[in-house]
């Protein structure tokens, strides 16, 4: 399997909640990870105040960004621009 | 002579704090993200910029204190501490380089692991530098490896550009551009044409960061085109 770098997996995974937040098996399908390791992720994330977690109607668990979420991810992409550009990860590794 | 070495260190100091500025720029958007994702790889950007940022700082404050007590100083003295300011600039720049690479995602997989065997020339010419006079041997030794660390650093940095960018944006090939600059001063240094060839080489360093920072205003436009 390809290298893929830390902080494409976290954009990655900021990416698949989106404004509307996500499921974890959305995020795992999107993020190309496996449940339980997406789910240590999110712990830190939330750990770190970038997302939050809440229970729907139906009783299950969604995910959502806060504000910081929102602020990292932007930060993050600005981030992983120009990595690409200086040739430190792969071109392919993150598309938008 | 007097006036060649004042002006090259008052120039020296105007080009320090443009590269100082955007340098710091720079190194804030690592930092930011670095602090939320605590992501290796951006633990060593992280390390390179504060090199780059700590070189910067020490040839400047050295040039500092040389322009105030110019007078107090002899020629001789005021030449090597002018030089002995750039080889530790060369040094510190060439360990920021040297993190820089190692913090590509394709040295967890190839060679550039064993980039660290660069660094032992340098270290063998600080034994010799031991034996004689010690500043004005470690300037001169020192200074060419650091020179020819650099160069070899560079030339890896650029093959991982034409493996890794992408090409169709402007300022990935001015980074381009800028990796070659820092190669062709370190090979200018390295010829005998001091002390003109520190002033070529600060230059050359800061138009590569400004490269550099123009990338970040260009990621920051293309994240909010993308919003």
């Amino acid at each position: 399997m390809k290298y893929r770098s830390d902080i494409v997996i976290i954009l990655d995974i900021l990416d698949a909640i989106g404004e509307d937040g996500a499921l974890i098996s959305h995020i795992a399908t999107y993020a190309n990870m496996p449940n339980p390791r997406v789910k240590e992720k999110l712990d830190v994330m939330i750990e770190n105040g970038l997302v939050t977690e809440e229970i729907d109607k139906s009783g299950r668990k969604i995910y959502r960004l806060t504000e910081k979420g929102l602020e990292t991810r932007e930060k993050l992409r600005e981030t992983v621009y120009m990595l690409k550009q200086l040739g430190l990860i792969p071109r392919d590794s993150y598309k938008p | 002579m007097v006036e060649i070495n004042i002006w090259i260190i008052t120039t020296s100091l105007g080009a320090g704090t443009i590269l100082l500025y955007v340098q710091a720029n720079v190194f804030s958007l690592f930092l930011k993200s670095y602090k939320v994702t605590r992501a290796p790889q951006l633990k060593n950007i992280t390390y390179a910029f504060i090199l780059f940022i700590s070189s910067t700082l020490s040839m400047m404050a050295i040039n500092t204190y040389l322009s105030i007590f110019a007078t107090q100083f002899s020629i001789e003295e005021l030449l090597l501490y002018r030089e002995l300011s750039t080889t530790i600039y060369n040094i510190m720049f060439a360990l920021g380089l040297f993190f820089l690479l190692i913090s590509s995602t394709k040295s967890a997989t190839d060679s550039i692991l064993y980039t660290p065997l660069l660094l032992i020339p340098g270290t063998s010419h600080l034994q010799i530098a031991m034996d004689g006079n010690i500043l004005e041997l470690f300037s001169v030794y020192g200074r060419i490896a650091s020179d020819t660390v650099i160069i070899v650093e560079a030339s890896i940095l650029l093959a991982l550009y034409l493996t890794y960018s992408e090409k169709e944006v402007i300022m990935g090939k001015l980074w381009n551009i800028g990796i070659i600059l820092i190669m062709f001063s370190r090979a200018i240094d390295l010829l005998p044409v001091k002390p003109y060839s520190e002033m070529f080489m600060i230059f050359m360093d800061m138009v590569a960061f400004i490269l550099l920072y123009l990338m970040k205003k260009e990621a920051e436009i293309f994240t909010r085109e993308e919003r």
